[in-house]
């Protein structure tokens, strides 16, 4: 019976002798533009709050504005390469949207794709006041793109979609089960949910700390040409919340995927590049069945030997299609 | 002063059971001095769990023996490593009006678990009620079951520590430059609410346990699939006396 009396000594003394928490900033990932002041920011108006976003530029400020999208589960850092490689004919604006990567974390309430076309208002009026600007945008940056194509067509000078995300509803009803293979029995999603034996998920960073473990996990396994072992993805934060609201959004098999981000599309009349991979679950093939039809001047190239993660597994096809393509380098 | 001690240890044992998912409670009301329990459990993810149940008959709980309970739980899918819960605890039946008891207790858990982000280890306690008919065969009771951990042991892996790189523009620098590992306070619960229904022979018996659970939270999050949150948890569990 002493056992017990031990085990108790043992957790009280533990508990006195811990003098960090593991709720401090930085303890699990790492703290947000408004919590380090050392990051660099800037300051946006959406959806009638103010929010400090995370961003980088790369080139000149002289040059034509190319705003770069990240996708879901991820952040700018993710595409860096493209930035840097973009960055000697283009001013190259990249930052991790609202509630993503190192960029304040934000409400539900504040996430709309209404309020995501309005981020990009935001930061069009920042960095290309001209008014016109080149966009890349990678999965849901894709559809994201893809989106604000067509409620401002007049704004996209180029238009190019690496692995956009299903651009309707129906047509993800269509492809969610090769995207996602939920499997109670999935190795990886045993170690997400056990992670609550040690780590009580109270608050944000908690949550964001389990997400980042979805960036290996074999349940996306049809989005690599090697789903057990995925390529790295570098990200600083996958925000978990904000990943939880945007699904909300945007539906999900059961109920069904209710969004529709092509109406409007057919007013776009420049040319678009759909960039898809060999063996990806949102590849070449899928590209050019779902998404090539929404627009009306769009080509697809496949990237061979490519999933999902396009532009690190194959970063020199990538920045060869990108420069055969974009109008600066021609 | 005898008495006091024994008032004591009835107390401290009141508190005091197996908790896990508070399966083996069962093991208590077998006649033997020793029970063997094995069952699987899902709270969510899916592990075997084997526990000994030890019946004191001298140290008594309102008439019932007080079983002393020690139980090991491993997970059977992406395991990194050994990974383990441990608890030890005791458990007793009180009654409270004819057949309606409550079988109650609390457990130390020790558990160490390893991911993609990190090892970790961590302790704490489990308690449980059962409040329900305990009938001769079946048992039919709601459970009540809070896990406090309150302290946990973090040694992050490359993976988690590669999110604090390359952060800071080129010729600056800031005051966060990685994670943080060793002993850290936290106040991570786990509340469930369920049914258990048992069926027990002379030496062997059944237990199928059911119910939500809640991990409280600021976000509000009660159901994330994607990031293995998930509001149930389940058991079924065999006991046998052995001695």
């Amino acid at each position: 019976m002493f056992i017990r009396y031990i085990a108790l000594a043992c957790i009280v003394g533990a508990c006195c002798s811990c003098q960090k928490s593991v709720y401090e900033l930085g303890v699990l990932v790492p703290p947000t533009v408004d919590q380090d002041p050392a990051l660099p920011s800037q300051i946006l108006q959406v959806a009638g709050v103010s929010r400090k976003v995370h961003v980088r530029v790369y080139g000149s400020p002289a040059s034509p504005p190319l705003f770069l999208l990240h996708g879901s589960y991820s952040d700018s850092r993710s595409h860096r390469n493209l930035c840097e490689g973009l960055a000697d004919r283009y001013f190259v604006v990249s930052w991790d949207q609202r509630g993503c990567g190192l960029s304040e974390r934000i409400t539900e309430a504040e996430f709309t794709f209404d309020a995501a076309v309005e981020e990009i208002d935001a930061m069009q009026r920042i960095y290309a006041p001209g008014g016109t600007f080149t966009v890349i945008g990678h999965s849901w940056g894709g559809g994201l793109a893809a989106l604000y194509t067509s409620r401002r067509p007049e704004k996209v000078r180029q238009l190019v979609l690496m692995e956009p995300m299903p651009l309707t509803g129906a047509d993800m009803q269509q492809l969610f089960k090769t995207i996602v293979e939920f499997s109670y029995f999935n190795e990886s999603w045993s170690q997400l949910a056990r992670q609550s034996q040690a780590l009580g998920p109270r608050d944000h960073e908690q949550i964001d700390y389990r997400a980042m473990m979805i960036l290996r996990s074999t349940m996306t396994a049809g989005y690599h040409c090697d789903g057990i072992n995925p390529p790295a993805w570098p990200v600083w934060r996958v925000g978990g919340f904000l990943e939880y609201v945007r699904n909300k959004r945007l539906g999900n098999p059961v109920s069904g995927f209710k969004y529709d981000f092509t109406p409007g599309l057919e007013r776009y009349a420049n040319p678009v590049l759909i960039l898809g991979g060999s063996c990806s679950s949102l590849g070449y093939e899928v590209q050019k069945k779902y998404t090539i039809p929404y627009f009306p001047n769009a080509q697809a190239v496949e990237i061979r030997e490519a999933g999902h993660r396009i532009n690190v597994e194959q970063y020199e096809a990538v920045m060869a299609e990108l420069r055969r393509f974009l109008l600066e380098y021609r | 002063m005898r008495a006091l001690f024994r008032v004591l240890i009835l107390v401290l044992s009141a508190c005091i059971a197996f908790a896990a998912s508070a399966q083996h409670y069962m093991g208590v009301l077998l006649p033997g001095a020793g029970i063997v329990g094995i069952g699987l459990h899902a709270d969510p993810a899916l592990s075997v769990q084997a526990d000994y149940t030890h019946r004191l008959n001298g140290l008594q709980l309102a008439g019932h023996p007080v079983g002393f309970v020690a139980a090991v739980n491993i997970p059977l899918f992406g395991t990194h490593g050994l990974d383990f819960d441990l608890r030890l605890g005791a458990g007793s039946l009180l009654p409270v009006a004819g057949n309606f008891k409550v079988v109650t207790g609390v457990a130390w858990s020790l558990s160490r678990t390893a991911d993609l982000n990190g090892k970790y280890l961590s302790s704490g306690l489990k308690m449980d009620l059962y409040p329900g008919i305990y009938g001769r065969r079946w048992i039919g009771a709601v459970h009540f079951g809070s896990h406090w951990r309150p302290v946990v042991h973090i040694a992050h892996s490359d993976y988690a520590r590669q999110a604090f790189q390359d952060r800071y523009p080129a010729g600056t620098s800031g005051s966060f430059d990685g994670p943080q590992d060793g002993w850290l306070r936290q106040n991570a619960f786990i509340q469930q609410l369920g049914l258990a229904v048992a069926w027990r022979r002379d030496t062997w018996g059944m237990q199928l346990q059911t119910g939500f659970q809640y991990i409280p939270n600021k976000v509000g999050l009660a159901f994330l699939p994607d990031v293995g949150l998930m509001p149930v948890y389940g058991s079924l569990q065999t006991f046998i006396k052995v001695r």
